[in-house]
């Protein structure tokens, strides 16, 4: 018997086949719990309030349908989630809102004419995570995230924040696995540059 | 003094029974990366996805370039330091279920049970 996959199933791969491991009630229940959650993680795809919550709802009644695939209900909170965040991403796709992923040659770190990187030798901290998690880093972060373009924006989200693997995030977006790591670390580094105050001392060069 | 013999003699000609050698330690000795180099490799390194060989190259660089070092440890840190970032809810939007759904939920599931029986 072929086994099924909770996670990248479709929405119609699946027959309705009763709730398996799952309770009715227990689903319920998690949708109660989590609704205001699952709306502000669409937005931040859609970026547009009504279709986030067009996504939710959807993306429960999907999950809702293929229920019988979860087997264990300590698995139900992060299958359901990723459930909604793939239907985030249909969304934006049916609303031609899902950005061109084409090549983008533009170099976004200085080196100099032998290759060798330009940037300060010292760093503000040694632990530069710690630096930014303070209370007005994470504000920083936070906008920083916001000022990505989508190109780069979806992918980080669905790979650094969500924990899509690369090949999951190449089927969803339907573009390359290589395109999926480019656009990943390309939005990495755009994140990294503008959180440049919490690492360098005095910074002044947009490294 | 040096035999005349050693002089009419060329550097390369003497140098040529080892250089051999010489191209198989080019081959198999370290070889040193460039920054631009090293920023390509940056992403696999994160994932685990290089190469042993790769994995060298990386870290011999890293360890005799205090730049890239910094770059590393900054890049990530910011992408980490984005995983504790919660997006409020400050959208118009209710955070309680709809009825609807909920009713279309309940719908599903006894139709569902009704199927079964």
């Amino acid at each position: 018997m072929q086994k099924a996959d909770p996670v990248s199933m479709g929405e119609s791969d699946h027959a309705l086949t009763g709730t398996g491991g799952v309770s009715n009630d227990n689903f319920v229940q998690h949708v109660t719990d989590n609704y205001g959650m699952y709306i502000t993680k669409c937005y931040s795809y859609l970026k547009c309030p009504k279709l986030a919550e067009d996504a939710v709802q959807e993306g429960v009644l999907a999950a809702h349908q293929n229920l019988a695939s979860v087997k264990d209900s300590s698995a139900l909170g992060a299958w359901l989630y990723r459930v909604i965040i793939r239907k985030a991403i249909d969304v934006l796709r049916q609303n031609q809102k899902l950005p061109r992923f084409d090549d983008d040659l533009e170099e976004l770190v200085s080196y100099d004419e032998h290759g060798l990187l330009i940037a300060p030798i010292w760093t503000q901290t040694s632990n530069p995570e710690e630096e930014i998690l303070r209370s007005e880093g994470l504000q920083q972060v936070k906008q920083a995230i916001d000022a990505l373009t989508d190109v780069n924006r979806i992918p980080v989200l669905l790979k650094d924040f969500e924990g899509f693997s690369i090949k999951e995030i190449s089927e969803l977006l339907n573009i390359s696995e290589s395109n999926v790591k480019v656009r990943i670390h390309r939005g990495r580094i755009k994140l990294r540059s503008q959180l440049n105050d919490y690492f360098y001392p005095n910074n002044t060069d947009d490294l | 003094m040096m035999p005349k013999i050693l002089k009419a003699i060329k550097f390369e000609t003497l140098m040529r029974p080892i250089m051999p050698i010489g191209a198989w330690y080019f081959r198999v000795s370290p070889k040193m990366i460039t920054c631009r180099e090293f920023n390509q490799f940056i992403f696999d390194y994160t994932e685990n996805l290089l190469t042993e060989k790769q994995s060298k190259l990386f870290e011999r660089h890293m360890k005799v370039c205090p730049m890239c070092r910094n770059f590393l440890k900054t890049y990530i840190a910011a992408y980490k330091a984005g995983k504790h970032v919660f997006p409020e809810n400050n959208l118009n939007v209710p955070d309680t279920v709809p009825q609807d759904l909920l009713d279309a939920i309940s719908a599903v599931s006894s139709d569902s049970s009704l199927r079964k029986r």
